[in-house]
């Protein structure tokens, strides 16, 4: 049997995390979970520490991309087959993993990122984030020659081989479609699942109104440089 | 250099300045607080300074190459593009410091949570231990 961990990044959730890490348990109690507290300054360290799952805190905010690294640098200590990204605000549906996990089993794919797009759901998305979207996919088919249709998606498993890779080389800045397009630079194979989502939950999106503009151009140029980066020097093990 | 290009009073002063920049570097390193690797940079530009206050028909051959009719001109542009260098310096040594500021504070993390598992895994020995110790001097009394 393959061990499976569940990675939890949680800044100042303590409204979903609870429900959140419930779900999980219930729906999957042989996966190992793990909530990384990237520097939470509200209750929900001690919601986590009440729920019994393990917890790794930041000591200040890293951002999504440093926590979720964290966690794939813990899954690549204890040797982990799996490890999946659920958000703790509740916009991944716990119930939705085994669709990610089944294509990592198949052996088809190296990370897998769930989908609200690639069919028709009944996920609302507002008019900037869908632009932005159609402009991510645009560029990141530019330059993979893949296309995706949820670069921005956070909902996301990998096996052991991105995991090794991830763990070392995560970038922080753009996570989401900067990892696509890295990863598919080094080889790695990436598949795309359709999954459905909640709107969220409790918080705010990383990404207000006024922000929006100015975080579509640094992505695009975040993709870009990615691409025109040099590769690092793969390590054996992740052959 | 028949034709100064600068007043005698301002080159001196230009020299005076760089000297100045010159030894103020020397002192912040003789203190520590300016790192060897960092201050070769500010080692060539307070020279750099100085060589153009002290040889002022560097600045007239050098706007002469590059076409420039006023001169002082040419001397905004060297250390404007001196400044640029120095900023873009100064950006790789922070990214390089938030890359090490980021695995620091992730591994802070990790260990933080190792700790406190070894420090529950030892409690939890302990406790097993001493009951263990318990029995044992228990059954030594009834032996005796």
């Amino acid at each position: 049997m393959d061990r499976v961990l569940i990675i939890i990044p949680a800044y100042n959730e303590e409204k979903s995390i609870r429900n959140v890490i419930q779900t999980v348990k219930s729906e999957y109690p042989d996966y190992d979970i793990v909530v990384v507290n990237d520097g939470s300054r509200d209750s929900t360290a001690a919601i986590v520490e009440k729920c019994g799952v393990k917890m790794i805190s930041l000591p200040f905010n890293l951002g999504i991309g440093g926590a979720v690294q964290t966690g794939l640098i813990y899954a690549k200590e204890y040797n982990y087959d799996i490890a999946i990204q659920v958000d703790a605000d509740g916009q991944h549906k716990p119930e939705e993993v085994h669709k990610l996990v089944d294509i990592l089993r198949r052996g088809d794919a190296d990370m897998v990122v769930g989908s609200r797009f690639l069919e028709k759901t009944d996920y609302h998305s507002s008019f900037m984030r869908k632009l932005g979207n159609l402009i991510f996919s645009g560029l990141i088919a530019l330059v993979t020659k893949q296309k995706f249709s949820d670069s921005t998606s956070g909902f996301r498993a990998f096996n052991k081989r991105a995991i090794a890779f991830l763990a070392n080389y995560y970038p922080t800045e753009f996570p989401e479609p900067e990892s696509l397009v890295i990863l598919k630079k080094h080889g790695f194979n990436i598949k795309e699942v359709s999954v459905y989502m909640n709107e969220r939950q409790g918080g705010q999106s990383s990404v207000t109104k006024f922000k929006a503009v100015y975080f579509m151009i640094s992505i695009s140029i975040a993709i870009l440089i990615d691409w025109i980066k040099k590769p690092v020097i793969m390590e054996s093990n992740y052959e | 250099m028949s034709d100064p290009l600068i007043p005698l009073r301002l080159q001196l002063f230009a020299i005076l300045i760089s000297l100045i920049l010159l030894m103020g570097i020397i002192v912040l390193i003789r203190k520590g607080k300016l790192k060897e690797g960092y201050s070769i940079l500010w080692f060539a530009i307070g020279i750099g300074f100085l060589i153009i206050s002290i040889w002022s028909n560097l600045l007239r051959f050098i706007s002469r190459l590059v076409d420039v009719e006023y001169e002082p001109a040419t001397l905004f542009a060297v250390l404007l593009i001196g400044m640029i260098l120095v900023m873009i310096h100064f950006t790789v040594i922070v990214s390089g410091f938030d890359q090490k500021n980021k695995t620091l504070a992730q591994f802070i993390g990790l260990l933080m949570w190792e700790i406190k598992r070894l420090k529950e895994e030892n409690e939890g020995i302990k406790k097993q231990f001493s009951q263990l110790e318990k029995k044992t001097s228990f059954s030594q009394k009834q032996t005796k």
